[in-house]
């Protein structure tokens, strides 16, 4: 059997009637063109937010951890949950690359590139914060198990926070290999139409001699699916191991068993987010339209409903178990956050992370871009806010009240927020220039998905697509488009 | 002196039917150049399964045993520590980097063993049997050893699949 | 396709033997109320709840796969459609437990130096209100899978596209009713069990065991019917796929299993132990920490493995059936340590329950497959099953 066979429910994946070659005309023209002046304002702007952050953070490796409003009651706040969150952006990536491929979710082609690219460079700015919360960064090597003069004097391996390291690590290793790997045979169609000679020498070492051969193909397509099956309990590990870092201690609020899965999945929730923000805006601007159809918004915002449910489901779960525990101090810390000084926070965390995603219930605002672009950038917001309460409304009313203490962030910490944000944007600005922005291949495999035969007076195959009498595979999609 | 048949497709569906004819009828597929990853083109060239999987499987398993054996040496041989009134050797603490280390390893070795047995590697000049594989055209490619090679035939069952154009050549450069 | 046979029949003596094994299950349980009437409660909650699990996790994999559209399973989907007709059974069998209560939950009259905390929870954990949730939770589940299992019915007849369109949108409502539902089923009939004991993970764990047994489940049971001939249409690209859910399922179990135990142990407080300590006392750690692990994750990840054993018949079937005695052994480990912390014994309770139980689950699978043709005829995704292909 080698003709796929799809049922006329399915709509296509790429609309607009294209060509193979015209996927790659279309695929490949950002890189080809020069950058236009959005691009450079943009560009100039995430500069100028990375160029914040960094001065920001020169300052504060300069002066100490004491240019931040930490306090002997709040010893991590902002910082952690920075890191906490770029994580999750990353998770958003792997996900669809990974996990969407092994359940065969063929609407993944048009928009796992761009989400990898951003679980790489979210990974990076991930790993700024922890570096700079050490205080002393040059001595960053000390957390690898390297032999030493001390003894040797080892790395604690029971640590959640060697976990982080390693995780990480692994992370960023897995997933830019993952990445990379997906690129090479789109490097090659990018090397193969380049005009000018350094374009193409630049592709040619990239693309690593690739030539289309279906002997390796069939070597490929079994490592990509190996590494989506390594990938995908990875991506679920490292986000567990995140949430280890809080749920090992013995801290009311930081620690209960659910801790886990329940922070995957509010990862995949925030990341889904960002990459349905940058998609919005990146299918826009680079005329993607055809390949990040409605429909690829529709099922992005699905999965965001799932999660944000799932997420919604978990808060719940603390707060009635909070309660049924009968521990007094679980149940004032699950009380403190929804009525204490920092009500406002949690009040904006469960609005935008339980409430606003339920609007997705609704097929209309599903499928209204405007909408989708605000709702998820409320996903942003609430989720970033998820980590702040639970970093800082556990630690802030410890035990004695002579301890109690508020936080509020100094400028610093803001900018090099602001920083992170730049890194981000200035990353992925390059990508979009520099690399094809969509997994070409993948996307002229499912091309024919959905779609009535381009040539049906050449297709001598059975195609049931093609086959119910008098009624074409349009005027069915027409008719299921309502539903 | 051997010579290659190139017939250039334009549809995924006939390039793996004329491959699947041409494999039957007893012609040497010398490789088919496609711009992705075609269904069911393993099946039609007959092409064994790729048995990478055993490699990241051993990689894999060889990575958590250094993990686990490089945790239980440092933190309960070589200089034990008491964390937390526990045992230095306990089994939950230390799953978490034994699963780390299984993947890295395991996906490093499964992508050099990749690159290694395709001979991909940065700068490798790309030999292409005819212009476009990379992009639209879908390229069969014959080998002909000798004179028992029946070149009527192969341009028949590729035309029979509605090749678009076929090439002869002496090698691909 | 063979349209012969398409119509299941079971033989003439298969519903009379398990009849008689039913009837069996069910004289064990009186003879066990006049022996030991904590055990043979604990062991009616064992096999009523393993049961549910199995029918639930059906509906699942239906609502699952609807939503995501897949095309694949609708060859097999008539075998989870006949799991879920267990349900109203199981309903009774969980109104029979609410009579049990008294012998079975410590919270009914808390007593001890913890009675003050268990006291605490009695809004919650209340003789009444557990009663009245049963009714809440099974009517959710049962209308809900008869919804679905009523629109592949009917398209059989007319191949309406509406038919799809209702279980697309059943099964949304049932995945939010069955997530909350869940959890809170788990939390009264199992996690209540230990009454000072809590997990906010507990409702996702038992989650983890449900959707790993009902793979197996369905893969016994499409793998039992090609072995008679029926189902031609599944073919090994679909075996194939359950297979990957299997060692997919067994590995989720395996995290969740995992994270719930690490984090406790980490932590190492008190009221969080004692769950633990119990389970680690004389074999009852061998039984929690060895053989647990080794039938739900071990053994099915390794031997599912190479691609040729997810597409054998004979091992998929052998594992499966690991998977479910696994899924067995969790759960007693579950429920039955407070009753003997010393150490388990197994006794003709247990075992005689769980036969009963598992000969009416068959009954009523069998008899439920007769009522329909074993492939749904004018399904749209109908032809890309028939195809699958990987």
């Amino acid at each position: 059997m080698s003709h796929q066979v799809y049922s006329k429910l399915r709509e296509p994946l790429v609309t607009g009637d294209v060509s193979l070659h015209q996927i790659t005309e279309q695929a490949c023209a950002p890189l080809e063109r020069r950058a236009g002046l959005t691009w450079w304002m943009a560009f100039a702007l995430a500069l100028t937010a990375l160029g914040v952050g960094a001065a920001a953070v020169t300052y504060e490796i300069a002066t100490g951890i004491g240019t931040w409003g930490l306090n002997k009651t709040v010893g991590w706040a902002f910082d952690i949950t920075n890191f906490v969150f770029w994580v999750g952006i990353g998770h958003a990536g792997t996900l669809i690359s990974a996990v969407l491929f092994l359940l065969r979710q063929k609407w993944r082609t048009s928009i796992n590139r761009s989400a990898e690219a951003m679980t790489i460079f979210a990974v990076i700015c991930a790993a700024v914060f922890p570096l700079i919360h050490m205080g002393r960064p040059w001595l960053a090597f000390w957390t690898a198990p390297y032999p030493n003069f001390r003894g040797p004097l080892w790395v604690n391996f029971r640590s959640p926070l060697l976990w982080d390291v390693f995780a990480i690590s692994t992370y960023f290793t897995i997933s830019l290999v993952f990445w990379y790997i997906g690129l090479i045979p789109d490097l090659a169609s990018a090397r193969d139409r380049a005009k000018s000679k350094i374009r193409k020498f630049i592709y040619s070492i990239m693309s690593f001699g690739w030539n289309g051969s279906s002997r390796v193909w069939s070597r490929y397509e079994t490592a990509y699916l190996l590494f989506a099956g390594l990938a995908t309990p990875l991506v679920v590990s490292v986000h567990t191991i995140v949430s280890m870092d809080f749920a090992t201690s013995v801290i009311p609020g930081w620690h209960t068993t659910i801790f886990p899965p329940y922070f995957v999945v509010g990862a995949v929730f925030s990341g889904f987010a960002m990459v349905m923000t940058l998609l919005i805006i990146m299918r826009k601007v680079v005329n993607f339209q055809n390949f990040i159809t409605v429909n690829h918004l529709e099922n992005m915002a699905k999965v965001i409903l799932v999660t944000g449910s799932i997420v919604g489901l978990a808060y719940s779960t603390e707060f009635f178990i909070a309660w049924y525990s009968g521990n007094e101090y679980e149940g004032f810390t699950f009380v403190n956050r929804a009525t204490g000084p920092f009500a406002w926070a949690y009040w904006i965390m469960v609005s935008c992370n339980v409430i606003t995603p339920q609007l997705l219930w609704f097929k209309k605002i599903r499928r209204s871009v405007p909408m989708l672009f605000i709702l998820s950038i409320f996903v942003n917001i609430g989720m970033w806010f998820e980590r702040f309460v639970i970093v800082v409304t556990s630690l802030h009313r410890d035990y004695l009240p002579s301890s109690w203490a508020y936080y509020t962030p100094t400028l610093i910490e803001i900018a090099t927020l602001v920083g992170s944000f730049g890194l981000f944007f200035t990353l992925f600005l390059l990508f979009c220039r520099a690399l094809p922005m969509l997994a070409l291949g993948e996307i002229k495999s499912v091309s024919k998905f959905g779609r009535k035969p381009r040539h049906p007076e050449l297709d001598d195959h059975s195609k049931p697509a093609a086959k119910q009498p008098g009624k074409s595979t349009r005027a069915h999609q027409r008719e299921t488009a309502h539903v | 002196m051997s010579r290659l048949v190139i017939g250039v497709f334009a549809d995924e569906d006939h390039v793996v039917d004329a491959t699947r004819d041409c494999r039957l009828a007893g012609f040497e597929i010398q490789d088919v150049y496609t711009p992705y990853a075609v269904h069911g083109m393993d099946e039609a060239m007959g092409l064994r399964r790729s048995r990478l999987t055993w490699v990241c499987f051993a990689a894999g398993a060889a990575g958590c045993a250094f993990a686990l054996w490089f945790q239980y040496y440092t933190q309960a041989v070589n200089w034990p520590i008491n964390v937390g009134g526990k045992d230095p050797w306990q089994m939950p603490a230390y799953v978490p980097i034994a699963f780390e280390l299984t993947v890295l390893i395991g996906g490093l070795t499964t992508m050099l063993a990749l690159f290694v047995r395709s001979r991909l590697f940065p700068g490798k000049r790309a030999k292409l049997p005819a212009p476009g594989v990379t992009d639209d055209k879908f390229a069969l490619v014959l080998l002909q050893r000798d004179s028992s090679f029946d070149a009527e035939r192969a341009r028949a069952i590729l035309a029979q699949h509605h090749v678009e154009r076929v090439l002869e050549s002496g090698g691909l450069s | 396709m063979n349209q012969t046979k398409l119509q299941f029949r079971t033989g003439p003596a298969a519903p009379k033997v398990l009849g008689v094994l039913a009837a069996i299950g069910l004289a064990t349980f009186a003879a066990g109320l006049i022996q030991d009437a904590p055990r043979a409660w604990s062991s009616w909650l064992l096999a009523a709840f393993y049961f549910v699990t199995l029918a639930l996790s059906a509906c699942f994999f239906l609502a699952f796969n609807y939503l995501a559209k897949s095309g694949w399973f609708v060859a097999l989907r008539r075998v989870p459609e006949a799991m879920t007709a267990w349900l109203p059974v199981a309903f009774v069998s969980m109104l029979v437990l609410a009579l049990g209560t008294g012998q079975l939950y410590e919270w009914v009259q808390p007593h001890g130096e913890h009675a003050h905390v268990i006291a605490h929870k009695s809004p919650f954990l209340n003789q009444w209100f557990f009663a009245a949730r049963i009714p809440i939770y099974f009517a959710a589940w049962i209308f809900l899978s008869r919804k679905l299992a009523a629109n592949s019915r009917a398209q059989d007849a007319d191949g309406d596209l509406r038919h799809t369109v209702s279980s697309w949108k059943t099964s949304a409502a049932f995945m939010v009713l069955f997530a909350l539902t869940l959890s809170l089923a788990s939390f009264d009939w199992l996690m209540s069990l230990d009454a000072t004991w809590f997990s906010t993970i507990f409702g996702i764990y038992q989650f983890a065991g449900l959707f790993e047994a009902g793979i197996a489940t369905i893969l016994v049971v499409v793998i039992l019917l090609r072995r008679r001939g029926y189902l031609a249409e599944v073919n090994d690209s679909h075996l194939h796929s359950l297979g990957q859910w299997l060692i997919a399922t067994s590995v989720f179990w395996a995290y969740i299993w995992f994270s719930q135990f690490m984090l406790i142990w980490y932590s190492n407080i008190p009221e969080e132990t004692s769950y633990y300590l119990i389970r680690s006392q004389g074999e009852w750690w061998t039984v929690s920490f060895i053989v647990n692990p080794a039938v739900n994750f071990v053994l099915p990840f390794i031997l599912l493995l190479p691609r040729a054993a997810k597409r054998s018949p004979r091992m998929l079937l052998r594992v499966s059936l690991i998977v479910l005695v696994g899924h067995w052994i969790d759960l007693w480990a579950g429920i039955m340590p407070r009753l003997m912390p010393q150490g388990p014994t197994f006794g003709y309770v247990e075992a005689g329950v769980t036969l009963g139980f598992g000969a009416a689950f068959a009954l009523v699978i069998l008899k439920k497959l007769e009522r329909a043709p074993l492939v749904p005829l004018k399904d749209p995704y109908l032809e890309e099953s028939l195809h699958h292909n990987i």
